[in-house]
């Protein structure tokens, strides 16, 4: 869903020759909220989304890959993820004249359940330190959305009353499929790599219908678009870790994705009843930007962890390029105003409580907050937004099966523009200026389950080798 | 960035050395070992176990949500030592199981049912100590629940066997035979186990070679002199207790009583004393009590001294010194009761190792030069400084006997002429000139060689040849024998053992450089819990 804003902001300059790129801006911030490249897992999630120096669990493959090196068992792991969010538009007034000048306050809301990760891990100990194999797969962002806002507008004046009626349907996503090692180098220091490859497809169709007074016909339009995201980066980590205290570091390098797009524009002249049909392929290049993490995790006792992270991502340095020069000087995110885009600086905090229950329940509650400023910046008021929340979780581990629950609770308000009416076929700017609130629920599922060492190495023989001989 | 991440990497691959990082590694791989049936390498993760988590116990937590449910290294442990049939390591492993307190009974009384099955089937580890004759009483030793000293550094906690029986033998063996001229040897006697793999000293140091075969050969001859002396020394402590009965203790049901304190077993029994495990009457305090035997306790003068020195004893109070906790009473049979120190001699403790590693060596050498100094500034010499007056608890090294040691020293007459240890004699004693604190540095420097070098300098199968050598002989070539072993450290040693008091460091200035060894040469310290 938030890839969506993504995939808008890459093509949308391009397609921007005949439509005005802002129009898809708003339509695409529209059906995203968060743009925080992070980590999977239900446990992570209910700590405040801090896991960079914990990551102690499959999972920690997409937070920290050091991690890794403290899984003793073999490890199947499935997170799943469920997105409820509202987004409310109220109290816009038009800015200039001759356009819309009063909307009608709009809500939509979106609901979408997808699973986001699956691992597979295997330990194995080198002279008594212990290093761990891993093949897993995250989505990272997810496209999927279906939107509808139908919202009534009135020109200066009053003269001219506008009915549009507006459908965004969005699918695919961008997804990593990781291969990581992780291994203990002594007693303190724990390494990890993972290489990811980067895949993703997105579908993208927006359709608009307006009624205007005065005009019989109404105007439809159609605008479809599909892309593919291909690109390799690796994420480097370090754990120090000590009895009281753990440090972890994240570095996840740079990369440049190839990104292949096809549009497919259509309408209706409500006056000439001519229908008009443009289409477009393009192949560009994605610089993504690097990203730093660093972490520390406190276990004040045997049942308490504290942990804390802080994310930095330079997207101001994110561009896009077409045949080897960047395309029209632009940058990813605001290219309109190239110089405002803004890094992040996410940070993360949280604490997990472990309750023991008779002599194999264990039961983890946990708590956290975080504060994770998006790189969108409104074209027209400067906003940005900042998404900050609470989470909270808890899970059950029994025997080797662990299950984990965490709510994440976002919210961000702020003003910004919008579109006053059927923009893409008017391709007019944004002239219309209100609130804009933002409220992201999700409910992270993760499951783990922990695998027989001995089971797993005699059908890893038997697979590899061809017989049970120990490897 | 990128360019960092490289020499972070780097300096990260140059640790590999340490193994078993964390408790719970160590413990669930030695489980595995003991499926598969590899009980050398299940007692070594066992033993890494209990060195980074000596605390055994149900759902102890490990990493994430994971816990162990059942933490009971030492009852593993004791399976595997059985399994390879070390029974003193067994022994030692039970008994701190009992100690810790939270494994099951149960299944420790199985144990100990099969070690004692097991016993009669390896008589030399389970022979009875050797007669009290012409033996040093080397240390009030432990009692069965043991501790594994706890060093400072991340030195191998030892797990060895208790006092009785078996691992009375493997300090008693070695005085026996330095004492004897006799060449050396070791008895039989049950290797302790490390708790954890040597740590890498730093820098790198190649341990020099064990002891020379040779000297294991003439432990064979010793176990049926042993057997022999073991039994002329129940014979005789029958008889004694025949002849003398109450005259020095009042024999209750369970022990024997020393003023306010109640022996409830023998720890140990030298030529000269017999240490007992005890306890305060009224508060219940653990001591250990020393109880010189009657005919040197119907020696006028001994009692005198006995009093006197156990007097200027009990005036030392400091953590690096075994603390005289009553002199005895001043008329009648001499006894002293001092604190109960649990783990085990420095003595015990390097049996068998060959050397220690450097950061451990010059941890323990600081504690005693720690002691020594403390006693020197209150004017008490100790005067017979050797590893077997010197204890690993879980504290440190402590030192103990000041004052007395040389008067329960077998060798030691009731007059001042010095027999005393020749190992650690510094030259003016063997003159017969009257010793101070100089010859317990000169000690000192002997123990801190012997530890970096795993043998003490001045060897032979001849008592006269030692004290020779003692005095006469350069002092054998550290750098040589333990290549990049720490100049300075080499130059300590070597000071501390010149033939000349006057040219021995001063306690301060051995001390400050000994700290400062030590800060140098500290490893990086285990992960206790992950």
């Amino acid at each position: 869903m938030r890839g969506a804003w993504l995939l808008a902001m890459v093509f949308t300059p391009l397609v921007g020759q005949a439509l005005n790129p802002a129009q898809f801006q708003l339509l695409a911030e529209q059906s995203r909220t968060a743009f925080t490249v992070q980590g999977a897992g239900a446990r992570a999630i209910g700590t405040g989304g801090a896991f960079i120096a914990v990551a102690d669990d499959a999972t920690a493959v997409s937070f920290n890959p050091a991690g890794l090196a403290q899984l003793l068992r073999p490890e199947v792991s499935l997170v799943g993820q469920a997105d409820s969010r509202d987004l409310a538009l109220t109290g816009f007034q038009g800015q200039a004249p001759n356009q819309a000048t009063t909307f009608t306050d709009t809500w939509s809301k979106n609901t979408h359940a997808r699973p986001t990760f699956a691992s597979f891990a295997v330990p194995w100990k080198r002279d008594g330190l212990n290093c761990t194999f891993l093949l897993s797969y995250q989505r990272l962002f997810d496209f999927a959305a279906a939107n509808s806002a139908d919202f009534q507008g009135t020109a200066s004046g009053g003269s001219t009353l506008q009915n549009v009626s507006q459908q965004v349907r969005q699918s695919g996503g961008v997804d990593l499929y990781s291969v990581a090692l992780g291994a203990e180098l002594s007693s303190r220091i724990l390494v990890g790599m993972a290489l990811n490859y980067w895949y993703g497809r997105s579908g993208f169709q927006y359709g608009s219908t307006s009624q205007t007074s005065g005009i019989g016909v109404p105007f439809n339009s159609v605008l479809a678009q599909s892309s593919e995201f291909r690109g390799i980066n690796a994420n480097l980590g370090l754990i120090w870790r000590s009895e009281y205290v753990n440090l972890g570091v994240v570095y996840r390098t740079p990369f440049t994705a190839s990104y292949t797009f096809t549009n497919s524009y259509s309408s209706v002249d409500p006056a000439t009843f001519v229908p008009t049909a443009q289409s477009a392929a393009t192949d560009s290049k994605v610089k993504w930007p690097e990203t730093l993490g660093l972490g520390i995790g406190l276990h004040p006792g045997p049942r308490l962890l504290v942990t804390a992270d802080w994310s930095h991502t330079p997207w101001s340095s994110a561009q896009y390029s077409a045949a080897g020069t960047p395309y029209q000087g632009l940058n990813w995110f605001d290219y309109q105003n190239p110089t405002v885009t803004r890094d992040t600086n996410d940070l993360n905090a949280g604490a997990e409580w472990i309750a023991y229950i008779g002599d194999d329940l264990v039961i983890p509650l946990r708590i956290g907050a975080f504060r994770e400023p998006q790189p969108i910046v409104d074209p027209v008021t400067g906003t940005q937004r900042v998404l900050q929340g609470w989470t909270t979780g808890f899970g059950v581990k029994f025997h080797d099966l662990t299950l984990d629950l965490a709510y994440k609770y976002a919210h961000d308000r702020r003003f910004v523009s919008r579109l006053d009416t059927d923009a893409p076929v008017g391709g007019v700017a944004a002239t219309g200026l209100g609130q804009e609130a933002l409220t992201d629920r999700r409910i992270y599922l993760s499951l783990i389950y922990q695998l027989n060492a001995e089971t797993v190495r005699r059908a890893m023989a038997w697979t590899f080798i061809g017989s049970e001989a120990r490897p | 960035m990128r360019a960092a991440a490289v020499p972070v990497l780097l300096c990260c691959a140059a640790l590999t050395a340490q193994s078993w990082p964390t408790f719970f590694s160590a413990y669930l791989d030695g489980l595995d070992a003991q499926k598969r049936g590899d009980h050398g390498l299940a007692t070594r993760a066992f033993a890494r176990a209990i060195a980074l988590e000596p605390q055994p116990g149900l759902r102890v937590k490990t990493y994430g949500l994971n816990f162990l449910p059942r933490y009971f290294p030492y009852l593993r442990l004791a399976e595997s030592a059985l399994a390879l049939g070390d029974l003193a390591g067994a022994e030692a492993a039970l008994a701190q199981s009992e100690l810790r307190g939270m494994e099951p009974a149960p299944e420790r009384a199985a144990l100990r049912e099969r070690l004692r099955q097991s016993r009669p089937a390896s008589a030399p580890v389970a022979a009875p100590p050797p007669a009290p004759v012409a033996v040093p009483l080397p240390v009030p030793a432990d009692p069965p629940p043991q501790s594994p000293p706890a060093l400072p550094v991340t030195s191998p906690p030892m797990v060895s066997a208790p006092p009785t029986a078996a691992q009375a033998q493997v300090p008693v063996a070695r005085q026996e035979v330095r004492h004897a001229a006799v060449t050396p040897a070791a008895l039989p006697a049950p290797s302790p186990i490390a708790l954890a793999p040597t740590p890498v000293p730093l820098p790198a140091v190649p341990a020099p070679a064990a002891a020379p075969a040779h000297r294991r050969s003439w432990g064979l001859l010793l176990v049926p002199a042993g057997l022999l002396a073991a039994l002329a020394g129940f014979l005789r402590r029958r008889t004694r207790r025949g002849a003398r009965p109450g005259a020095v203790t009042q024999g209750v049901a369970s022990g024997l009583m020393f003023g306010p304190y109640l022996a409830k077993r023998e720890l140990g029994r030298g030529g000269c004393a017999t240490a007992y495990f005890g306890c305060h009457r009224e508060t219940g305090a653990e001591v250990a009590i020393k109880v010189p035997h009657p005919h040197l306790a119907q020696d006028p003068e001994f009692r005198a001294r006995f009093r006197r020195e156990a007097s200027l004893g009990a005036l030392l109070d400091h953590p690096r010194v075994v603390k005289i906790l009553d002199p005895g009473p001043s008329e009648g049979d001499p006894w002293l009761a001092m604190a109960f120190i649990r783990g085990t001699t420095l003595e015990a403790f390097m049996a068998g190792k060959g050397s220690l590693p450097v950061p451990q060596a010059v941890t323990i050498a600081a504690q005693i030069a720690e002691a020594i100094a403390y006693a020197h500034g209150k004017g008490v010499v100790h005067r017979d400084l050797k590893p077997a007056n010197v204890m690993l608890g879980d504290q440190g090294a402590v030192v103990m006997d000041f004052g007395i040691a040389r008067m329960l020293d077998t060798s030691m007459t009731t007059s001042t002429m010095y027999l005393g240890t020749p190992l650690y004699s510094a030259p003016e004693g063997i003159l017969g000139s009257r010793v101070g604190p100089p010859a317990d540095r000169y000690a000192l420097g002997v123990i801190l060689f012997e530890m970096l070098a795993g043998h003490p300098p001045f060897e032979s199968e001849t008592l006269y040849r030692i004290l020779e050598a003692q005095r006469f002989d350069p002092l054998p070539d550290l750098a040589a024998i333990r290549p990049h072993t720490l100049p300075r450290l080499v130059r300590l040693v070597e000071r501390l053992c010149a033939k000349a008091p006057e040219e021995r460091p001063e306690d301060p200035e051995t001390l400050a450089i000994l700290e400062e060894l030590r800060t140098s040469a500290q490893p990086p310290a285990a992960a206790p819990r992950g």
